[in-house]
């Protein structure tokens, strides 16, 4: 962040890799209409852009920008002076009602989702893709080692969201795993 | 069950994520990118030479050669009706290929059905096939549709291009000064969209008009039914897709937003009388082959000092923040 402030642009490329995707994906969760995720998602990030000064860093990043996010969706319909039904509902409730309804395939897709970005793509990479470590390694211009040890550390944070959302899936309610590693909203 | 074993389990069993829309994540990216500049960056010098400029100036050129020898084949054989101005993902066909009257024309991609294509008829409209789309060319005027989508843009101005009109089994479409769309589906009928101008109807009897944001809908019973549609938003955004390049060299910003409007479907206002001035003078240098539109228009409105937001279909351009 420091370096985007700095006006450094591979700083900014890599935000905008990083958290665009998934904060497109936060959207779409929430709202039905395509145009409508974008003109969101656009004025979040450009505000985001403006604010970058007051980001304390006491949250995950990505965690802050769906905040963020969440704040613009709700203005949203402010401005059109009714809010959609299933935000009637407080956040947490909606969202508990959300997942559980939820198959196992969509409870998989958004623990990707909430994932950082190079997590999720080194999943998928890997168990979508099927490539192996070494092809990983190129792609990522990185030593094999570490290109074992981030999907590691992958395995271990999409394994930490994935119990949380199906302990919310099963009991009515989020489960705390003590496993938050990449957990974000 | 260690992790590999199931996240691999669940991975596989749940398959890949959607995936996101192309364009809109650019278009965020480049607005992100303007306000970011505005606040924090250096400001790039609207003529500073940029080396994919030469790049996609040396890809322009290779275009028009593959353009201008694909004109003198027309010419020379006598009975090309169009050309092929932009394929994406259809093996068969590569750009600047000539077609012949009667020529039978399949979009789908071998590998996924995506394949698009992008024509020039022989009296200067563009035509385009969506995904999944299968024509004959009966004409320079006329395109038959046996199934999928058919987009017409006839241009604007003096330089307007001939009208084309487009038959399937509920009539004929005659596009009159305009852009439009016809869909031909087994299920729903044959759909008319129309962006610009009029259409009309021919199919016996009384000919049916249709003007600028309004469908027709031809059902398979022969019944009509008429409504109202956006000339903008997501539901033309393989129209965009197939969009081809325009040169941009020495052209001013004014006409390259004339260029996205139409093909956007977006109205164009301008925040502010130094914005209007800032694009009616300020003339362009480089190419903008290989951009989409959207991103096209982040590329050249940054470079000019100007930045630009959408809402509700209007395009909004004003001066950047220094």
């Amino acid at each position: 962040m420091d370096r985007m402030r700095a006006g450094d642009e591979r700083a900014f490329e890599a935000f905008a890799e990083q958290y665009i995707p998934g904060l497109y994906r936060f959207a779409q969760r929430r709202l039905a209409d395509r145009e409508l995720t974008k003109e969101i998602v656009q004025a979040t990030v450009c505000k985001v852009i403006e604010k970058l000064g007051g980001f304390r860093g006491d949250a995950p990043l990505f965690t802050w920008l769906c905040a963020c996010c969440a704040n613009e969706i709700a203005a949203h319909y402010r401005r059109l002076g009714r809010r959609p039904r299933e935000v009637e509902l407080d956040e947490d409730a909606a969202e508990t009602h959300a997942i559980e309804r939820m198959e196992t395939a969509e409870l998989v897709h958004v623990s990707l989702d909430r994932l950082p970005f190079g997590y999720a793509r080194i999943l998928e990479w890997r168990y979508v893709e099927g490539l192996e470590v070494a092809e990983i390694a190129v792609r990522l211009e990185t030593s094999y080692k570490a290109a074992e040890s981030l999907l590691s550390r992958a395995r271990a944070g999409f394994r930490g969201v994935y119990e949380q959302l199906a302990g919310a899936h099963d009991t009515g309610g989020p489960r705390d795993t003590g496993r938050k590693e990449g957990i974000a909203p | 069950m260690n992790d590999d074993e199931m996240v691999r389990e669940l991975l596989q069993g749940a398959g890949p994520r959607r995936p996101l829309p192309a364009d809109d994540l650019v278009s965020i990216r480049e607005a992100a990118r303007i306000e970011w500049r505005h606040r924090y960056g250096r400001a790039a010098s609207p003529w500073s030479f940029r080396p994919w400029i030469a790049v996609a100036a040396a890809g322009l050129l290779a275009v028009a050669g593959l353009v201008w020898w694909a004109r003198a084949r027309q010419a020379a054989s006598g009975s090309a009706v169009a050309s092929i101005e932009r394929a994406a993902g259809v093996g068969k066909w590569r750009t600047g290929d000539s077609l012949r009257g009667g020529s039978e024309i399949e979009t789908r991609s071998e590998l996924d059905g995506a394949g698009r294509l992008a024509l020039r008829m022989a009296g200067g409209a563009s035509v385009r096939l969506d995904s999944d789309t299968s024509v004959r060319l009966a004409s320079a005027r006329e395109v038959e549709l046996d199934r999928g989508a058919v987009y017409v843009d006839t241009g604007a101005g003096p330089g307007r291009g001939e009208e084309v009109a487009v038959r399937t089994p509920a009539g004929l479409f005659v596009g009159l000064g305009t852009q439009f769309e016809v869909r031909a589906e087994e299920s729903a009928g044959t759909r008319l969209r129309v962006r610009e101008g009029n259409v009309r109807l021919d199919r016996g009897g009384s000919p049916v008009l249709t003007g600028a944001g309004r469908e027709l809908v031809v059902r398979g019973d022969g019944t009509l039914s008429e409504g109202a549609i956006a000339i903008s938003g997501p539901q033309w955004d393989w129209v965009l897709a197939t969009a081809p390049t325009i040169e941009i060299e020495g052209v001013k910003v004014v006409r390259f937003l004339d260029w996205i409007a139409r093909e956007t479907g977006w109205r164009v206002e301008y925040a502010d009388e130094e914005a209007t001035s800032l694009a009616d003078s300020v003339e362009l240098h480089g190419s903008i082959a290989g951009l989409t539109p959207v991103d096209a228009t982040g590329v050249v409105l940054s470079s000019a000092g100007l930045g630009y937001r959408v809402s509700d279909g209007t395009l909004v351009v004003f001066v950047a923040k220094k």
